[in-house]
Parts: C-alpha cells; sequence; structure tokens
C-alpha cells in the first residue's frame, strides 16, 4: 500500500507543468510579501531600519527605563511637532526613522502597544472579575446558560498578563496574509483533477481493475491527494514564514497570543507560534475539503477537464458566498473560512449547545471535519465505479 | 477551414454554448446594472431626466444660466428664509393650503437639492472643458464598456471551444492520421487557428451586442455622437473620439484581446497536448496577472491578452483605481501603442510556435474520449415557522417619547450618564445593572434612546457602530437577551470583504437608508420612525408593514391609537389594529405630549395649548399648560 501512495505522489508531481507552476508561484509569493513589507513597514528604508532599531533597543521584558526612554522620545517628537518647527527633509539629525514626524508616528505607536500590553493583566482581571459577578447573577436569575456562559469567561482569561514588549507588526501582517491561499488553491485544482480522471481517460482503468490491488487503489489516491495537498501546503506556508521573518523580523513566537492587537480579547491560550500554527493546520482542513471536492469530481468524470472546471467554478462560487454570507450558517459550512481562519479567534463568541457555551470557532472546524470525511468517502465510492462503456467518436 | 467551422458549430454544437454564454452574460449584465456608475443618477431618475431635456449636449449660455438659476432656487428653498413661510402663517398672512404649498416645496427643495447634485458634480467637469465635456445621461454607456470587470464568461467560453480543437486530436488518436494528411500539419494548424479566432470573434461581438441591447432596453443608450470625455470614467482620456467610436474601440480591443488569447490557448494546447494543461495555463496567465496588479498599470502593459480583454483602461487616460480610492493609474496612447506592437509579435509568435509544435515530432498519446455529467453543490437556506399571529392588545397603551419614563410595576429603569443603566426594584428597593456584557468599555444604552418596558421584557438600543444599530429584548426575568431588530445603513458605497482583495472587484452596494430615529414597543408591536416613514414590525409573527410613507415627527401613542405629525405639521393618528391611519381636524401642531386620556398639542397658528380628545373633535384651551412640567409628572 505504501508502494502504491508513493507511486501516485510521484505521479502528482513528476509533471513538468506542476514543476514550473510550484516554481514560479513561489516567485510570485515572494515578490508580494516583499510588496506587503514595503507597504507596511515603511516605503522608506531610513524609515524602516529606524523602526527595527528602536524596536531591537526596547523590546524585552518590562523595565522602567526603557518605558520612560520611549516617553521620553515620543514628548520630544510631539512637541517638535507641535511646534512646527521642523525640517521635512530626509535624513535629519538626532532622529531614528529619519524624519521628525515619522519619530513622533513612530514613538505614538510604539507608546500605545506598550500601554496596551502593559495594562493587559489588570484589564483581564477586571474582566474576570466581573464575568465571576455575573456568573452568581445568572445563577440566581434562573439563566443557568447564561452563568455557565460567563463562568466560561472568566475561566478563559484568568490570570493572563504580558511579561516582555515587542514588535507585534511582522506576525499581524503575517496571520493577515493570503495571497499564498491563492497560490495554492490554483495550483492544487489542476495538480489533482486528473488523479482518477486520467486513469479512464487513458483506458488504464479497465486494465486497472484487473490487477489484484485495484481495492487499495482508490485508496491510496485519496492518501496520496491529502499528501499532496500537505505537502504543497507546508511548501508555501515555510516560505511564508521564512520569507516574513526576513523582511519583517519576526519575534515573540513564544509570547502568549494575546499580546497581538487584534487577539487582545482571543479565547485562545497559546502562544503566537502555537497559533501560527493552528492557522497553518485549519488552512490544511480547507484545503483538504476543497481538494477532495476535486477528486470527488476527478472519480466521477471520465475527462480531466471536467473536474479541473466544476472544482474551479465550485471555488468561485464559495469564495464569493464567503464574502457575502456574513455571520450565517453558510460562514460555518463554507471551507472557505477554514482559509481566511484569522478572524475566527478574534473575539470571544460561544453558541448554546445542549444548554452548555462552546466556542463558535469550533463549528465550522468541525463542520470541515465532517464535509472532508463525506467528500473522501464520495471520492472512494465513485473511485471504486466500473468504468462505463462508451463508444469512441473519431472524428476526421 | 470551412470544416473546421462545420465541425465546430454542427458536430460540437457550439451554436448552444454561445447561446448558453449569452444568456449567461445577459444575466451577469442584469447583476450589474444594480450597482449602477452614478447610483444618484437612478435614484432621482425622472428629476434628472427632466433636467437633462434642457441640459444634454454642449454647454451653453442658457444652459448654464439654468443651472444658476436652479441652484438660485434651491437655494431658497431650503435657506434661512425658507422658514419665513410659518411665521406668515402665524400672523395669519397665508391660508393653510399656501402654507402646505410651501411647506412641500421646503421639503422638495431638499429633494431638488439631494437631485441636482449630480448635475452640479458634472458641471463643473464640464465647465473646466466644455468642448469635450458634454451632459449626458451615461449610466448605459458606463456600463456598457466604461468599468473594468474581467469577462469571466466569455474567457471560459473562448478556452471551452478553442482548447478541444488541438487537444481532442491527441486525445482521440487523430493525430498520427492527420499528419499523414496531404492538408494535415501546417494548413489545417492555419484552418483551426482560423475558426478559433473567428468564433472567438464572433462570441466577443455577440455579448457586446446583447450587452448593448439589454443596457439600450433597461438603462437607454443616448446621444453616441457625443465626445467621450462626457462619459465619468473617460474625462481624462486623451483621445478625440466620439462615445459610438470609443465603443467600437473598445470592441476592436476585445477583438485583439481574444485573437491573442485564442492563439496563446491553441500554442499551448499543441505544446501540452492536454487540455487540462492548456486551460490551467491560459487561466493562471489572466487571473494571476488580473490580481496581483490590481492598483496597478501593468495589468494593461504586459503583453498579455489581459489588458485587451479589460479594454476601456486604454480609453481612459488617468483614472482611480477604483471608485474613491487615492491611487491613480495612467495609460497613454504611445504606451497602447507599444503594448500593441509587442502583442501582435507576440501573437504571431505563438502562433508559428503552435503550429511548429503541432506539426513537430512529439509522439502522439492515444487517449479515450470521455464523456462528462456532473452535478452542482447546492445551498438550501431553510426558514423558520412563524407562529399564528393573535390581536395586539392596546389597552393602556400610553407612550410618548417626551414624556416616557420606562417602569412598570415591578421595576423601573434608571439611567445615569457616569454609573449606566439599572433596573430599579421598588418594591425590595435593589438595583441590578442592565447590561452584564463584559466586553465592552461602558456597557450602557447607544444614542440616547429610551429602552421601553413591555410585560417583563426591557428593549434597548444597542448601536455598534455609527452605521449599524440593535434592538435588544432582555428580559427580566433571567435576564436572557434576543436582537429584535438589526438595521444597516451607509453614507458611502460600501465593498464586501473577500478573499484576496478581490473585493475592489466587486460591484459596490448603494448607500442603505436604514437609520431609525424613534422606537417604541407595546404587547410585541415594534413601531420604527425611519426617513422613509413610520413602520410596524410584530415580534411575534415578523409581519411588517409601513403606517405612513414619507417623513413624520412626534411619534407617540395612547388610548389604542397612534399619532405623529406628518410633514406639513397635520396631525394623523392610526389605529394600530387596521393600520388605517387619519388627519385629525385640529390644524397644524408644532408639537404634542401623549397623556392618558388625550393628547396636549401646541397650536402652529396661535402657538397656545389645547386639549384634544383621542377623536380630535373639539380643541380645549389650556393656556396654563406647562409641557416641562407634564414631563416630570407634575401636572394632574
Amino acid at each position: 500500500m505504501r508502494q502504491i501512495i508513493g507511486y501516485e505522489l510521484r505521479k502528482l508531481f513528476r509533471n513538468r507543468l506542476v514543476l514550473f507552476m510550484l516554481a514560479l508561484f513561489s516567485v510570485l509569493n515572494l515578490y508580494q510579501i516583499y510588496g506587503d513589507y514595503r507597504k507596511y513597514a515603511g516605503s522608506e528604508k531610513s524609515w524602516r531600519d529606524g523602526y527595527f532599531a528602536v524596536y531591537d533597543e526596547i523590546s524585552g521584558p518590562w523595565d522602567n527605563e526603557k518605558i520612560r526612554y520611549v516617553l521620553a522620545e515620543y514628548e520630544k517628537a510631539k512637541a517638535a511637532v507641535s511646534s512646527g518647527n521642523y525640517s521635512t527633509e530626509p535624513d535629519q539629525p538626532g532622529t531614528h526613522t529619519g524624519y521628525v514626524f515619522g519619530d513622533w508616528g513612530l514613538f505614538e505607536q510604539i507608546k500605545d502597544d506598550m500601554e496596551r500590553m502593559y495594562h493587559y493583566g489588570k484589564t483581564m482581571a477586571a474582566l474576570t472579575q466581573k464575568a465571576a459577578d455575573n456568573a452568581v447573577f445568572y445563577e440566581e436569575k434562573g439563566n443557568p446558560a447564561l452563568a455557565k456562559q460567563n463562568r466560561l469567561i472568566a475561566e478563559t482569561y484568568r490570570n493572563r498578563s504580558v511579561a516582555a514588549f515587542y514588535d507585534t507588526l511582522g506576525i499581524s501582517r503575517y496571520l493577515k496574509y493570503d495571497f499564498s491561499t491563492l497560490l495554492i488553491l490554483m495550483l492544487l485544482i489542476p495538480l489533482l483533477s486528473p488523479l482518477f480522471a486520467r486513469e479512464h481517460e487513458s483506458g488504464m482503468h479497465a486494465l486497472l481493475r484487473l490487477t489484484p490491488d485495484f481495492r487499495k487503489l482508490p485508496y491510496a489516491k485519496l492518501a496520496a491527494c491529502c499528501t499532496g495537498i500537505a505537502l504543497v501546503c507546508l511548501f508555501f506556508f515555510t516560505e511564508d514564514f521564512l520569507a516574513f521573518r526576513y523582511f519583517y523580523h519576526i519575534r515573540g513566537l513564544s509570547q502568549p497570543v494575546w499580546t497581538l492587537p487584534d487577539y487582545f480579547y482571543t479565547p485562545l491560550s497559546c502562544t503566537v507560534g502555537g497559533c501560527l500554527l493552528l492557522q497553518a493546520a485549519l488552512k490544511l482542513l480547507g484545503f483538504l475539503v476543497i481538494g477532495c471536492v476535486c477528486t470527488a469530481f476527478s472519480a466521477a468524470a471520465k475527462h480531466e477537464l471536467i473536474p479541473f472546471c466544476c472544482t474551479f467554478a465550485v471555488a468561485l462560487v464559495l469564495v464569493l458566498t464567503d464574502a457575502f454570507a456574513g455571520s450565517t450558517v453558510l460562514s460555518v459550512l463554507n471551507p472557505v473560512t477554514m482559509l481566511r481562519n484569522e478572524a475566527l479567534f478574534r473575539d470571544f463568541k460561544t453558541v448554546s449547545v445542549f444548554g452548555r457555551p462552546v466556542f463558535s470557532f469550533r463549528l465550522p472546524v468541525l463542520a470541515a471535519l465532517t464535509e472532508w470525511l463525506m467528500l473522501a468517502g464520495l471520492t472512494l465510492a465513485a473511485g471504486r465505479l466500473p468504468a462505463r462503456q462508451r463508444r469512441t467518436r473519431h472524428e476526421i | 477551414m470551412k470544416y473546421e467551422c462545420y465541425k465546430l458549430f454542427v458536430k460540437r454544437k457550439a451554436w448552444l454554448l454561445l447561446l448558453v454564454f449569452t444568456a449567461l452574460r445577459l444575466l451577469t449584465a442584469f447583476l450589474q446594472t444594480n450597482y449602477a456608475s452614478d447610483y444618484r443618477m437612478e435614484l432621482y431618475r425622472d428629476a434628472y431626466f427632466r433636467h437633462m431635456e434642457v441640459l444634454e449636449g454642449r454647454l451653453t449660455e442658457e444652459k448654464a444660466a439654468y443651472i444658476e438659476a436652479e441652484n438660485a432656487l434651491i437655494r431658497e428653498l431650503t435657506g434661512e428664509n425658507s422658514e419665513d413661510f410659518i411665521g406668515c402663517y402665524i400672523r395669519g398672512e397665508i391660508t393653510e393650503d399656501e402654507f402646505n404649498e410651501r411647506y412641500r416645496l421646503r421639503t422638495t427643495g431638499y429633494e431638488r437639492k439631494d437631485a441636482f447634485a449630480v448635475i452640479n458634480d458634472r458641471y463643473r467637469s464640464v465647465s473646466q472643458n466644455p468642448e469635450r465635456v458634454y451632459f449626458l445621461y451615461s449610466n448605459g454607456w458606463t456600463g456598457l464598456f466604461g468599468n473594468e470587470h474581467l469577462d469571466f464568461v466569455l474567457l471560459i467560453l473562448v478556452m471551452l471551444l478553442t482548447v478541444p480543437m488541438i487537444c481532442d486530436e491527441f486525445s482521440t488518436g487523430m493525430y498520427p492520421l492527420l499528419r499523414t494528411a496531404p492538408n494535415g500539419g501546417a494548413r489545417l494548424y492555419a484552418a483551426k487557428a482560423g475558426t478559433a479566432v473567428l468564433t472567438a470573434m464572433l462570441s466577443a461581438m455577440l455579448f457586446f451586442a446583447a450587452e448593448a441591447g439589454f443596457y439600450a432596453a433597461v438603462l437607454g443608450l443616448p446621444d453616441g455622437s457625443f465626445p467621450l470625455q462626457s462619459l465619468p470614467p473617460f474625462e481624462q482620456s486623451p483621445y478625440p473620439v466620439s462615445i459610438l467610436g470609443a465603443a467600437a474601440l473598445t470592441l476592436l480591443n476585445r477583438f485583439i484581446g481574444v485573437t491573442f488569447l485564442t492563439l496563446a490557448l491553441l500554442c499551448l494546447s499543441a505544446l501540452t497536448k492536454r487540455a487540462l494543461s492548456a486551460v490551467f495555463l491560459g487561466t493562471a496567465g489572466i487571473l494571476l496577472p488580473y490580481i496581483l496588479f490590481a492598483k496597478s498599470s501593468l495589468k494593461y502593459l504586459l503583453p498579455t491578452p489581459l489588458g485587451f480583454l479589460l479594454s476601456c483602461g486604454w480609453l481612459k487616460g488617468s483614472f482611480p483605481v477604483s471608485p474613491n480610492a487615492q491611487e491613480i493609474l495612467t495609460v497613454t496612447p504611445a504606451q497602447y501603442r507599444t503594448v500593441l506592437l509587442v502583442s501582435a509579435g507576440l501573437t504571431a509568435g505563438l502562433f508559428l510556435l503552435g503550429m511548429l509544435a503541432f506539426t513537430g515530432f512529439s509522439l502522439p498519446r492515444i487517449r479515450r474520449k470521455g464523456a462528462a455529467a456532473l452535478c452542482l453543490l447546492c445551498l438550501l437556506l431553510t426558514g423558520c415557522g412563524k407562529a399564528p399571529a393573535s390581536e395586539p392588545d392596546l389597552t393602556g397603551l400610553v407612550y410618548d417619547k417626551w414624556q416616557y419614563r420606562p417602569e412598570s410595576e415591578a421595576f423601573s429603569v434608571i439611567r445615569d450618564e457616569e454609573t449606566g443603566s439599572f433596573l430599579s426594584y421598588p418594591d425590595s428597593g435593589g438595583q441590578v445593572p442592565l447590561i452584564h456584557d463584559c466586553f465592552t468599555d461602558t456597557a450602557d444604552l447607544r444614542r440616547g434612546s429610551l429602552p421601553y418596558i413591555d410585560g417583563d421584557t426591557v428593549y434597548y438600543v444597542n448601536q455598534y457602530s455609527m452605521f449599524h444599530m440593535e434592538i435588544i429584548a432582555l428580559d427580566t426575568r433571567d435576564f436572557s437577551e434576543r436582537c429584535v431588530y438589526r438595521a444597516y445603513w451607509s453614507d458611502n458605497l460600501d465593498r464586501p470583504e473577500m478573499l484576496f482583495g478581490l473585493g475592489m472587484y466587486l460591484p459596490s452596494k448603494k448607500p442603505q437608508e436604514e437609520r431609525t430615529d424613534a422606537y417604541f414597543v407595546h404587547h410585541g408591536q415594534l413601531v420604527l420612525s425611519k426617513p422613509q416613514g413610520i413602520f410596524r414590525i410584530d415580534l411575534r409573527t415578523g409581519d411588517e408593514c409601513c403606517i405612513h410613507a414619507g417623513k413624520t415627527e412626534n411619534l407617540a401613542a395612547t388610548c389604542g391609537y397612534l399619532y405623529y405629525l406628518d410633514e406639513l405639521l397635520d396631525l394623523y393618528r392610526c389605529d394600530l389594529k387596521t393600520n388605517v391611519s387619519e388627519k385629525l381636524p385640529v390644524g397644524k401642531i408644532r408639537h404634542f405630549y401623549a397623556a392618558a386620556d388625550g393628547l396636549y398639542c401646541r397650536s402652529l397658528k396661535e402657538d397656545a395649548y389645547y386639549f384634544v380628545p383621542p377623536d380630535g373633535s373639539q380643541k380645549k384651551p389650556v393656556p396654563d399648560f406647562d409641557g416641562d412640567a407634564f414631563l416630570k409628572g407634575e401636572l394632574t
């Protein structure tokens, strides 16, 4: 069985077109990441250098000296800007970014980030206390569902604090980056469309049915499909991470995820690195679902163009539905939600399941898992069907 | 080539595909007309066309004078002096009918102002370049060829028609036979290429003609002889052509684009010998630049079919990336000529390369042609059943926004600006916070809204942003909450968020007017006052009806009726059981207060208070009425 899986994998990837597109897409991906970096980390080199130099200096565990330094630099820049007596020429002496106005913007941003992180523990302690009080209140009022929800809030946000300060721009941009998702989607559809269909098209299906291992073949193909998807995802996710790490000087992977600005109220209790892995895993799940849509079409079709067109159409419909559905049942069932999962973990949202509060992000994950298994089953069922005999038309 | 055409149209039934895809294209055009280029022209269509009867065409002195006169009239109707007619009515200088007329004029003055705003915006452009910019109803033309949407329907059709022409010869095993035929090889490839190109051009022309017919019928395509710069997206165009000429150039560009695309697909088909590979490469070659260079002029400047398929950008000169965007793209005639030449060369090269590949020495692989039939994914939404409606009990209904104090027998709502809102229980003397949300800074009611008590339920407005509100029903028995009404509104065009930032290519939604100014709830009936009128929603069944269309003021209810002032300051009462409104014969009213047995109305003319019974049959003067004291509950 392992041999068959290996052979199917080789069949998938020993395709000059696929390898060429993989190389091209990886170059395009790097180009897009670099464009993202130029857009969000400042278009001027002096600004970017100053930005990273300042963060190198002040990052790390809380230190009163660093806080005083930031406040002093902020006040100095603010005073210079307020007075109006400053030059807008580049490479100003005594500045970090090369511009007085740039320094003011930079230190204002750092000050706001520092305040948010520094007071986080206190904010969460107050929130936890309020949730505990609410739990008691709702118990008295005979509302066990809301009481349980508030107990869950108290439990989730208990003992949270931020022990160190660091630059979160790189991680935030990485979490929002989704161009590689498009590239993976565009690569997977032609990669997987011929998986079953080519056997029918080439007439090999009838021969394979005579082999002793034919029954294992659909399983092997499916396993190869999932492995292929995982390999492609691993390739692009690794490239993304390395590129972002290089350009944005990513730090703080071992810091708690709630240190990120968009994740202030996240219910997750993992590190930033753990969150990145979770995001990658959910994207992989989304791709597995769409990949199995493709293989299901491929197993039912006799021409490899059909699953390509159908999967492309389905993917387009799913992406459009995701844009317009909002927070409805459609968004729970849509596998594209897994591909755009950055927003899933930002806020505390629950749904009541048999009177118990369940985090709402679990629903689309469960739905995606179920869809994957169902589509895999469909693929296996279609893949084991006998080849239909059709009269071949020869046209002159 | 005749036989290739026969094969394509008769054997492969390409004519059926053409018809189906043309219908599909019309459908997409229909969906896009809801998001017309300038929605204001559609919003005030009648007024706009009335003005166009005078203004259409080149700017003249008479037209400029007309515009100035209309602006002066609008200023007069909506300016400070518009209030004088109220004083005239009070002094008895004008009759009630004249008052109504002047009041209506003031209201319509604002509507005239909104309707004329689009003319004023165009006037600014027209007056700067009167030789080239004319007044014109442009939505039809802009919809036809003014936007940069990629025609995916045409793209898919061209791929489905073109790719199998070469690839099927390999898959059916005909290729080796054809190679040995006298007219096989290069001549056959040229015939196929000619057929494919002609078919693609025919498709493009058919689509364009169908769209033109559609826009002509739905929106109208007037005055094609006007200069191209009369269309707003083409204001900066450097080309001295008419609109019809620009439409013809757009079609020509599309011909070039589909020719380029067709020959590229044929070349890919001949090189890869697989339909899937050719289609994938063709799709990637169009889609990736479309996404990557969405905000860059490279999508036009790269020698790919994309720029020609988008086509309109070549004629625009300088234009924003998308409506309301800051980034400006510039495409010059010189760049167009360069790209055209390079693309022509590339197209010729692809043709030759494809021919060489088709006549080359690659080994044919025998494939069996297959058939395809697949199902589509359907998504269903299910609705909820509705509870049968019962007659609402309106006894004891006394609600007035001005004097309402949210209280019931069991509790009342106390609002404090600093500490928040509380439920106060007079029996026990205790107070409980109304809202228990852990995640907001000030867990308090938004927009200064009054909470309403209906039995054990407190209704309050929770607004999350300036453009979004919800009415929440809080059950005070267990403090569970549910949203009973939700509204969104926006002042600007709104684009949906989409994966890969592709939302910028989707049409924008028109601004929504769902703002709610006042509301109250009684016995499961939610009554909302919006700019469009008064609406009533039965919270049990979800049934909605309009009680009064048009602007209203001073919404209140008492004695089983809903009372309100319309925009002419006439007092109406509506029977909430039948939703029938009637005007009460009490004259013009400034405002009124609802009491348990009637209304205290302040007359516009006399500027004095009268007590009016529920049916408005008589007016009893109440000279010492003090509105403030009444609101505080100090009057008996």
